[in-house]
């Protein structure tokens, strides 16, 4: 009895491990998305309406799901009470806090977070700036997407040897 | 928001302070000038101030563009190369540096701004009160052409007719009147909204030449009066020409300090042979921030 017990916790323990790994693995590619169609939208206010950085975010916050648009509205009333010395700044205050346990790698989150550091006058700069950005965002969340897929395939192969091994070491 | 807050707000923080300090002289303040290696000065009721213990880096100026620019260069690409903004609250800001022009000779950028000048809008409501009766006969505007020098009111004058002569008066019961607001000066448009009290009939086109915004207005809007700001070139006199053909009341405004002179420059020949205006302004500086009117008949008469 103790030793059926003892397989089914080893196997219970690494299946829920698994399955914590799946979920951060598809909570990164939601947020990789999610970011993607952020600046998508911010790419359109801004190229399509020609609005400000502040008018875009707030007129952008009106198309997001809640955590962004409370992120965006934020962003938006710093720069309109004069309460930052510049957008980069409030975008890096809201976007670090948006970003909390988001699973994201360092990588990403600095790209997000630092997506405005450097600011032009050219607006067909901007525009490619923000394609390659959501480009890469892309090809992240797909790249993941792939890498879940063959840790699933790996980590149910791996489950299961491991499950055999532990019932002969035990039996 | 009142002008000590909209010209804060455009102010590096550090220099925000000095506005807080000038109370009711706020209301005479007509221009702040920032310049790098300089002290901060500002001109109220045409006296100089110069603000001891500042003098302005290019980070301030940075700064002050940052805010003029809503912290997006891209988007004012158009305002920086023609060199001057229109900021909430009808404020105009000029900015000089250094200009980058394209192949073909044209502004393409300017950068390195080192010169700021903020002249601050006074709207003062019922100022042409009792100049505009003598611009009305029979229900209709006298085709009007304001004059005098620059920094004398000729845009408060006409901000404050175009608001009479749209919501009308005793002797005139009003009539659509649509401005082409090139400089963003007369109804201070800031995100389409007109920030000055331009009347209840009014259209305004903004940000574009004179010379298309009027046929523009004609052909859309069916104006009674059309108004402009500042006629100068002689696309302008054309298409002022062609509005008034079609039975347009004509309100506008140019630089000179007499009608007998405006009307001699060349692109205004036309006009003056075609008898266009029926009454001239001339504004004046009286003394201080107040300014003097007189008006002109077709003949150059006062009256």
């Amino acid at each position: 009895m103790l030793k059926v017990m003892g397989i089914l916790l080893i196997l219970v323990g690494v299946v829920g491990m698994g399955a914590c790994e799946k979920r951060r693995m598809e909570r990164q590619i939601e947020w990789l998305k999610r970011l993607s169609n952020l600046l998508d939208l911010l790419k359109e206010e801004i190229t399509f309406s020609n609005k400000t950085l502040p008018e875009a975010c707030y007129r952008a916050a009106m198309k997001c799901p809640e955590e962004e648009k409370r992120m965006l509205e934020k962003v938006y009333i710093d720069c309109t009470k004069g309460n930052c010395e510049s957008f980069a700044n409030a975008w890096k205050q809201e976007c670090e806090q948006l970003l909390i346990g988001k699973a994201l790698e360092k990588t990403q989150e600095q790209e997000i977070i630092r997506f405005f550091d450097d600011s032009g006058w050219d607006l067909r700069v901007w525009e490619s700036t923000f394609e390659r950005q959501c480009e890469r965002f892309r090809k992240n969340a797909e790249e993941c997407q792939s890498v879940k897929a063959q840790k699933l395939k790996m980590f149910i192969s791996l489950t299961s040897l491991a499950g055999f091994a532990v019932i002969i070491l035990l039996w | 928001m009142n002008i000590a807050e909209e010209i804060r707000l455009l102010l590096p923080k550090d220099y925000r302070y000095i506005l807080d300090n000038l109370d009711k002289r706020l209301l005479s303040l007509q221009e702040i000038r920032i310049r790098v290696g300089s002290p901060f000065r500002m001109r109220i009721a045409n006296v100089e101030y110069i603000i001891d213990g500042h003098i302005v880096t290019g980070a301030d100026v940075e700064e002050i563009i940052r805010y003029l620019c809503e912290y997006s260069l891209f988007a004012y690409s158009e305002e920086l190369k023609q060199g001057f903004f229109t900021v909430k609250g009808g404020h105009r800001v000029g900015v000089a540096g250094v200009v980058v022009l394209d192949t073909n000779q044209l502004i393409k950028h300017v950068r390195d701004i080192r010169f700021v000048n903020i002249r601050i809008a006074h709207e003062i409501i019922g100022i042409s009160d009792l100049l505009v009766r003598k611009l009305v006969e029979k229900n209709r505007l006298l085709n009007t052409l304001i004059i005098a020098p620059p920094c004398c009111g000729k845009t408060t004058y006409l901000r404050d007719i175009i608001r009479n002569l749209s919501d009308g008066f005793e002797q005139y019961s009003g009539d659509n009147v649509a401005v082409v607001d090139e400089r963003c000066e007369i109804a201070g448009e800031y995100m389409g909204i007109p920030q000055n009290r331009i009347g209840s009939r009014t259209d305004v086109i903004s940000a574009c030449p004179k010379s298309i915004g009027i046929m523009m207005l004609l052909r859309a809007m069916a104006p009674g009066i059309i108004a402009v700001d500042e006629i100068g070139g002689k696309e302008d006199a054309d298409a002022l020409l062609r509005a008034s053909y079609s039975g347009c009341r004509i309100l506008a405004s140019a630089h000179g300090v007499s009608p007998s002179e405006t009307m001699k420059k060349e692109n205004f020949i036309t006009l003056e042979r075609e008898h266009l205006f029926e009454r001239y302004v001339v504004l004046e500086h009286k003394e201080r921030e107040h300014f003097a009117s007189r008006v002109y008949n077709a003949d150059y008469e006062i009256c």
